[in-house]
């Protein structure tokens, strides 16, 4: 369309040459008028220093550079995560580059080619797609540049992670003995534990682990750990999994489905793999007017848990893995790679099973972290980087 | 200077009113024979299915989808549909729980997220019938601009009430039933009234039907289209309300299925998508229908993957089973 002047007025025309009309013309400049908030809503989201690819820089820095590719920026739990490793970095002088891995394949590997580009000393790659591990290491390798996966390890490098087993197993061995004392046994308490189907095998091993730990100590029916499936639905006379898709709606629904099978004299111990997900169950659990034959058990640390955990008679246990913290470990780790350390195949981050006794020590009153766990006699070294000791909140370890 | 307007053919289902009726009949006694047979074989499937409580639960799991549901079925037969619904939802749950958060009282929070939801309407209807966009683009936009609104206001973590008296919905009455179930049996009334006996209601089917005709006979279809969507937002938004007042939380994860279970639910009622069939009764079946199989399976302890397979095949097959139907009865008349 443009614009040809006809007796010194402008007259629109359409690429046709048709003179288009007024109810035409207002059309168009009202789905121009709508669009363009939709379209610069686009452009900040997409031209902003923050999205994909590069998302800035910390200051000058010191002896080391360190490229950093977080999973996602948005969402609370990982713009902390990044903020704690650009924070941490400053502490320890070192300076880093943030990426945004965007949780999608093509953006992950299009910041590793970018990361390599800038040869920085080591490479921090928190990447959420399995199965693309393999391309990201031939980037890495070609480039010769050390790297630390988070989370999903990558072949060839070093892998900083939680271990969900031991979340699960440690979560039953503090809610099953609070049972046995309130005089729950085997005969008359059923474990549901509420899965997320389509978050992978590693991070539902929390409540598997949570199901065969408590089976063995309260003497039910034991299974094998990898029997317990994402497709198991009973997993024995005792025990019974739903899949809440670790979503709060999701396992409201799943458990207030679950709530009609089980008998409502028995005692119930309840376990999903996330906060969110635990406070959906635990909603239907006490709709159903269940809460007072039930235990539950949360998992991640979440302001609203820990509010349960202090608040909530039932809600006796919560594991913290402490996201927010993960960036001093990390620089920590990464200082180690640099300085030729022997480094474990798995670094742990810090995890605590949180008791009412325990949370005051670790939380303050705002969920904001107070103190670390010790270290694991594996993450030692990390200690010998002198970083941590920066920090002055880790439990047993001095400042410098 | 006369002016020539293009004849435009009326379509067969206007031909008489009676085959129409006939056919909406036909379709709402199908489904419903369908939910029948459900029943009855979750009922000898599983020991736990055919009690009062499950009844109850089964109607409280259906519950924010039904009023989503509600909204869709009027965007639907006025020939459009609203896949907003999904980031609506959740910006009225995250909303209506930061509202409570700040003191205000229930009643001011719910019409303030009325609000919210209405004004998305709003957009979503003028980008429809002003900007002539598609309402499959059109909605699509809102809903990952709504999604990412519900995410920005609750920086993506769960906002558990402060006061659990902002949860009054989920209060239950002497028969255990929550009064958001009575609210969705409320407005399907509403909604049955308004499409059956009103001439707004009328409209919507004769604009569904023939949209071009209906501007020709004196309709104003484009400010009935922007209601259409201010009506079907404002209705997701209370969804969003019910669902936060269900969980005592506001989270951006909660109503992701529910533009196509909505839409599901609705074509399953009888209704299509072309526009101009449809009604109340039958989507509130569908409703019914797609939660009742999700409760049986459960029950039945049927892994959640065989559980999303089923619930599509059951789907396709009642179409199918409509579609032929409809086919059988047009061959007769």
């Amino acid at each position: 369309m443009d614009a040809e002047t006809n007796q010194n007025i402008r007259v629109l025309v359409d690429s046709t040459g048709r003179r288009l009309s007024r109810r035409e013309v207002l059309r168009l400049a009202a789905g121009f008028g709508l669009s363009m908030p939709v379209i610069a809503g686009l452009l900040a989201a997409c031209g902003g220093d923050d999205d994909d690819g590069a998302a800035g820089e910390n200051g000058d820095g010191g002896e080391y550079f360190f490229a950093f590719a977080n999973v996602l920026e948005s969402g609370e739990l990982f713009v902390q995560f990044g903020d704690g490793v650009i924070e941490a970095a400053e502490v320890a002088g070192v300076r880093v580059k943030r990426y945004n891995n965007n949780l999608d394949a093509e953006t992950t590997l299009s910041n590793a080619r970018l990361m390599v580009q800038d040869q920085p000393d080591l490479i921090l790659e928190y990447n959420g797609v399995e199965g693309i591990g393999e391309s990201l290491r031939q980037i890495f390798d070609d480039a010769n540049i050390p790297f630390i996966a988070i989370n999903v390890p990558i072949p060839g490098g070093h892998w900083f992670n939680l271990v969900n087993r031991e979340i699960g197993a440690d979560t039953a061995r503090v809610v099953v003995p609070i049972a046995q004392e309130m005089g729950w046994t085997a005969a008359d308490t059923t474990v549901l534990i509420v899965q997320g189907s389509t978050a992978g095998v590693e991070v539902n091993d929390c409540v598997r682990y949570f199901y065969v730990t408590a089976a063995e100590m309260m003497g039910m029916e034991e299974v094998a750990p990898e029997s317990i499936t994402a497709e198991t639905t009973r997993i024995s006379d005792t025990g019974l999994q739903v899949d809440g898709l670790a979503t709060l709606e999701e396992s409201y629904t799943a458990v207030n489905n679950a709530l009609q099978t089980i008998p409502e004299d028995r005692h119930i111990l309840l376990y999903t793999i996330n906060d969110d997900s635990t406070i959906g169950a635990w909603r239907a659990v006490t709709e159903a007017q269940r809460d007072a034959n039930t235990l539950v058990a949360g998992l991640g640390g979440s302001v609203a848990a820990l509010q349960e955990l202090r608040n909530n008679p039932q809600w006796v246990a919560e594991g913290s893995i402490f996201t927010t913290n993960w960036g001093q470990y990390l620089i920590a780790m990464g200082i180690a790679v640099m300085e030729d350390m022997e480094i474990p195949e798995l670094t742990k981050s810090p995890q605590v099973i949180l008791t009412k006794e325990t949370v005051d020590t670790y939380y303050d009153a705002d969920g904001h972290v107070k103190l670390l766990p010790p270290l694991v006699p594996e993450n030692e070294y990390l200690a010998e980087t002198g970083v941590l000791q920066k920090f002055n909140n880790i439990e047993g370890l001095e400042s410098s | 200077m006369s002016r020539v307007i293009e004849a435009v053919p009326m379509p067969r289902r206007w031909s008489t009113a009676r085959e129409n009726a006939l056919q909406a009949g036909l379709q709402l006694i199908g489904i419903g024979a369908v939910y029948v047979i459900i029943v009855i074989f979750f009922s000898f499937a599983t020991e736990h299915f055919f009690t009062y409580s499950n009844g109850i639960n089964v109607l409280t799991n259906v519950t924010v989808i039904g009023i989503v549901a509600i909204g869709q079925t009027i965007a639907i037969i006025s020939g459009g549909f609203d896949l907003s619904v999904s980031g609506v939802v959740p910006l009225g749950a995250v909303s209506f729980a930061i509202l409570t958060n700040a003191g205000w009282p229930v009643t001011l929070a719910i019409m303030m997220v009325l609000l919210i939801g209405a004004s998305v309407g709003v957009v979503n209807g003028l980008v429809v019938t002003i900007v002539g966009i598609n309402p499959l683009i059109a909605t699509l936009g809102t809903l990952s601009i709504t999604s990412g609104l519900a995410y920005t206001l609750s920086k993506g973590v769960t906002i558990p009430f402060q006061n659990r008296g902002a949860g009054v919905l989920a209060d239950k009455t002497a028969g255990g039933i929550s009064y958001y179930v009575l609210l969705l049996l409320f407005l399907s009334i509403v909604g049955f009234v308004m499409l059956r006996y009103t001439v707004f209601g009328r409209m919507l089917y004769a604009i569904g039907g023939n949209r071009e005709a209906s501007r020709l006979a004196g309709m104003r279809v484009n400010l009935v289209t922007v209601l259409v969507y201010v009506t079907c937002s404002a209705l997701a938004a209370l969804a969003g309300v019910v669902v936060a007042s269900q969980l005592l939380a506001g989270s951006a994860t909660v109503g992701s299925q529910a533009a196509l279970q909505s839409i599901a639910a609705v074509i399953l009622g009888g209704a299509a998508l072309t526009g101009g069939v449809g009604g109340i009764p039958g989507t509130l079946i569908g409703v019914l229908v797609l939660g009742t199989v999700s409760n049986g399976m459960a029950l039945m302890q049927v892994p959640a993957f065989y559980q999303q397979i089923a619930t599509g095949s059951i789907l396709l097959l009642a179409v199918a089973f409509g579609r032929l139907r409809n086919i059988l009865v047009g061959e007769q008349s």
